[in-house]
């Protein structure tokens, strides 16, 4: 059997390489007075086990919206609420926020359990739901009525940012439910197995299926205008349904009983998500994309070592972050063997932290001991997990960035670079796709394909299962390595050539051109990993862009898919004007059981 | 029916792919009639038009030789320039980031209206660029200024010259429009004053075509979106129970 073996730098060459120096693009970064900070170099940071190592952070996409939500106070209100006794029926929210108002519609229907199915490729659900800008009336109501419910069967128009759908928890829905009626709270530990009442199974914008466009979201709906904004506000939406509608079935059933759901459970509630190979191309189509997201996750680390004082007040409030997520870690379940191993390892790991942190704490003068430390003895997971935790210790200095997380996806040819340029340019910013050999089967084992079943992505293996000759455009390694060879012949037969030229001759290799003069000068953006390899782990992929959004509790079912737990201990709607909302809206990163 | 900007440049990457571009020309064409469709020039109605064409032979790109002349001269024997756009506009920027100043006349090549995002997008890096065209009945002018989001786009009613059309498209680049204006007129027939001053569209149309285009959506032919289906379907893998498994379990 061949052993898969990734390009990862072993612990002790690792520890030789000096961070990088590197001037900060200034595109990326809102203060000028930034200068260069010591970011980690793109082979160590865009590796992909490493990506699939990445945990939520004070940046990531849910952490921003609530954060805003609460600072600008957005009022959300119910004005409609119209289910029957069994919760089926039609609920629109009001939602006024700084600069618009938006109307979540969200409709219940009756599914039977068999046809319960988290795939893409389900077509009934227990809730599908829209976020339109403005108010809906009742002709819109009924277009929505008519189309919502079919998802990728249905259109839309541009007055839809956001379209999603839930399947209810099948361990978790009916159970509060009665225990609400009889006029008891759910018992926490059952609710720690699976934090959540609904699971969503895909939320889509980007002007899908007829929806407003990105284009238009970020100008017009600037309450929307960060990356994924309206997708998160949609999941928080269906949280905030979900924990109304357990308390109106309870409610219905035994009005004499039925007790309301106690604040600090209903906290604890998250919505479920499931996410599959259809995530995975996004990261290697938006490479610019996924360039900015890393780069500031990046540079919010860069600057809390260079910036991030080391005094005792911040040390033990790490301390408390560290204790925080072993817990958090010891209340995960998960039936993926390898998943339990890695978190009772980076568990144990963490303990192996404090008691660092008891050694060395009090003389810490800067955080790049402990991250050197943690690169020395500890696995990546661990690693990252610390890196998140360091970016949570200093807001003052990280908070700045949240708006940075967008930017322009323009990919263009320069034509009148010189082929020798582009060689050269290949060799320094693509050294590592050089280094597979497409030669071994292994190196092309798998190839990724669309099915016609609502144009799945999905895997095949090579030689086995047919469409390969169909297949997407995602082994970045082995187009450059492709080019790369010809352009070298070309460069010996026409020294003084520009790429114009040579895409003259050799017009096939013009999308693979556009890219690498695109991405070679972006620090990171391209994931330094082999596609196609037989034994590649796709849900890599998926846990690095989930991390982005701020998902946590990552429960893999396969190499292929993994679901997740979206807004976990996360404020409620109500908390948004309470006096304790300053304690409450960043207090939600790991969740942990609350305590009574 | 309704489409948003990026529904339709997916449908048309997955559509030009079922056609047999390649990665790269699907790109660069489903860019091309997007950009036409957003800002006012028909791009889907072109497009309708030239489908069964593009349809009838295969669309992998090819090698382009020019042939000699004091200028870049191509014969691209009847492709569209949805496929050789980018090569075309390519040479035309390299050649002026040498010389200041660049021709490129291309000959026997359809659809040339879509050439605009390819202007356009050499613009947005600092080029002024320009192109021209006859039809049966205009002369067509395009014009961007360096860095302009949007060009000058001027039709010229120019009867009874069908006759003498190669379908030729002249695409000029330079670091100045001024050297572009003075290139362009050295081409034009001795009657060129005599067009009179054509029918202008300016930024202020393109800029609202392209806002009315993003905030109310695409009108989409069913017909279109149906081709869209067939071509795309070319692209995709059946489903099997083994392939079900490919994702998922």
């Amino acid at each position: 059997m061949d052993i898969y073996l990734p390009h990862l730098l072993s612990l002790k060459e690792a520890a030789l390489e000096a961070p990088l120096e590197a001037a900060v693009p200034s595109a990326a970064l809102p203060l000028a007075d930034r200068g260069v900070l010591p970011m980690r170099p793109a082979h160590q940071v865009m590796q992909l086990d490493r990506l699939g190592s990445f945990h939520q952070f004070r940046l990531s996409f849910m952490r921003t919206l609530v954060r805003r939500m609460m600072a600008e106070k957005w009022s959300i209100e119910n004005v409609t609420f119209d289910l029957d006794s069994g919760g089926y029926g039609t609920v629109i929210y009001q939602v006024q926020a700084l600069y618009g108002r938006y109307s979540f519609v969200l409709f219940s229907n009756y599914l039977d359990d068999t046809l319960r199915n988290d795939r893409v490729i389900a077509n009934q659900w227990d809730l599908t739901m829209a976020l339109c800008e403005g108010s809906v009336d009742s002709e819109q109501l009924e277009q929505l009525r008519t189309n919502i419910p079919k998802q990728e069967a249905g259109r839309v128009d541009s007055r839809v940012l956001v379209l999603s759908r839930a399947n209810k928890s099948a361990r978790n829905f009916d159970y509060v439910v009665d225990e609400l009626a009889c006029g008891e709270q759910p018992n926490i530990d059952r609710i720690a197995e699976v934090g959540y009442l609904y699971r969503t199974t895909a939320a889509y914008g980007s002007g899908k299926l007829g929806m407003a466009d990105w284009d238009k979201v970020r100008s017009v709906h600037r309450d929307f205008a960060r990356p994924f904004a309206a997708e998160m506000f949609t999941c928080f939406m269906l949280r905030h349904f979900s924990l109304q509608q357990v308390e109106f079935l309870a409610a219905q059933r035994a009005p004499a009983t039925a007790v309301a759901l106690d604040d600090r459970i209903k906290r604890f509630f998250g919505i479920g998500n499931s996410t599959g190979l259809g995530m995975a191309p996004f990261l290697i189509n938006h490479p610019k994309l996924i360039n900015q997201w890393v780069e500031v996750r990046e540079t919010a680390l860069a600057t809390v070592m260079r910036d991030g004082h080391c005094s005792a007040e911040k040390v033990e409030e790490f301390r408390g972050f560290v204790c925080r997520v072993r817990q958090h870690l010891a209340e995960i379940v998960t039936e993926d063997a390898l998943q339990q191993a890695s978190n009772g390892m980076v568990h144990d790991e963490l303990l192996q932290l404090l008691a660092w942190l008891d050694d060395f704490g009090p003389t810490l003068t800067d955080w790049q001991q402990l991250s050197e430390h943690a690169s020395h003895f500890w696995r990546v997971e661990t690693q990252e997990l610390v890196n998140s935790l360091l970016i949570e210790l200093f807001p003052e200095l990280v908070d700045v960035l949240e708006d940075q997380m967008d930017t322009d996806e323009r990919y263009d040819c320069i034509p009148e670079m010189l082929v020798c340029d582009l060689v050269a340019s290949i060799e320094r910013a693509y050294d590592w796709a050089l280094e597979f050999d497409f030669s071994e089967p292994v190196q092309r084992g798998i190839f990724w394909y669309r099915s016609e079943e609502k144009m799945e992505p999905r895997l095949g293996h090579t030689d086995i299962d047919a469409g390969a000759d169909r297949q997407m455009q995602l082994v970045v390694a082995r187009s450059v390595s492709e080019c790369y060879r010809a352009l070298s012949a070309y460069l010996g037969e026409y020294p003084d050539d520009d790429v114009a030229r040579f895409l003259m001759r050799q017009p096939q290799y013009r999308g693979i051109v556009c890219r690498i003069q695109t991405m070679a000068p972006l620090r990171y953006g391209e994931i330094r990993e082999n596609l196609a390899h037989r034994e590649i782990l796709p849900i890599h992929l998926l846990r690095c862009k989930l991390s982005f959004f701020g998902v946590s509790k990552f429960d893999p079912r396969s190499r292929l898919w993994v679901r997740n737990t979206m807004f976990q201990g996360a404020p409620l709607v109500s908390d948004f004007l309470s006096s304790d909302a300053a304690s409450l809206v960043d207090s939600w990163q790991f969740p942990v059981k609350p305590a009574f | 029916m309704k489409v948003s900007k990026n529904e339709l440049i997916a449908a048309l990457k997955k559509s030009f792919e079922g056609l047999g571009f390649q990665y790269g020309d699907y790109l660069d064409a489903a860019n091309m009639v997007a950009w036409a469709q957003m800002h006012g020039l028909d791009g889907l109605g072109q497009l309708s038009l030239a489908l069964p064409f593009l349809d009838a032979k295969p669309h992998s790109s090819r090698a382009l030789e020019p042939a000699p002349s004091e200028f870049w001269v191509f014969d691209v024997e009847g492709d569209s320039i949805l496929l050789c756009g980018s090569q075309i506009v390519d040479i035309a920027c390299s050649v002026a980031r040498r010389q200041s100043a660049a021709c490129v006349r291309v000959d026997n090549c359809h659809n040339r209206l879509f050439v605009i995002e390819r202007l356009a997008n050499a613009a947005q890096r600092g080029l002024a660029t320009m192109a021209c065209w006859s039809t049966s009945r205009t002369f067509e002018v395009v014009a961007f200024e360096a860095h302009a989001r949007y060009p000058k786009v001027t039709s010229f009613a120019m009867d009874k010259r069908d006759a003498a059309t190669r379908q030729s498209l002249f695409v000029f680049c330079g670091l100045a429009t001024e050297d572009l204006q003075v290139m362009l007129e050295s081409l034009m027939p001795d009657d060129w004053s005599e067009f009179g001053s054509g029918n202008e569209l300016n930024g202020d149309f393109f800029r609202s075509a392209y806002d009315a285009a993003l905030d109310g959506g695409i009108d989409m032919p069913a017909s279109l979106w149906s081709s869209f289906d067939r071509l795309t379907a070319r692209v995709l893998v059946e489903s099997t129970e083994s392939s079900r498994a490919g994702a998922g379990e």
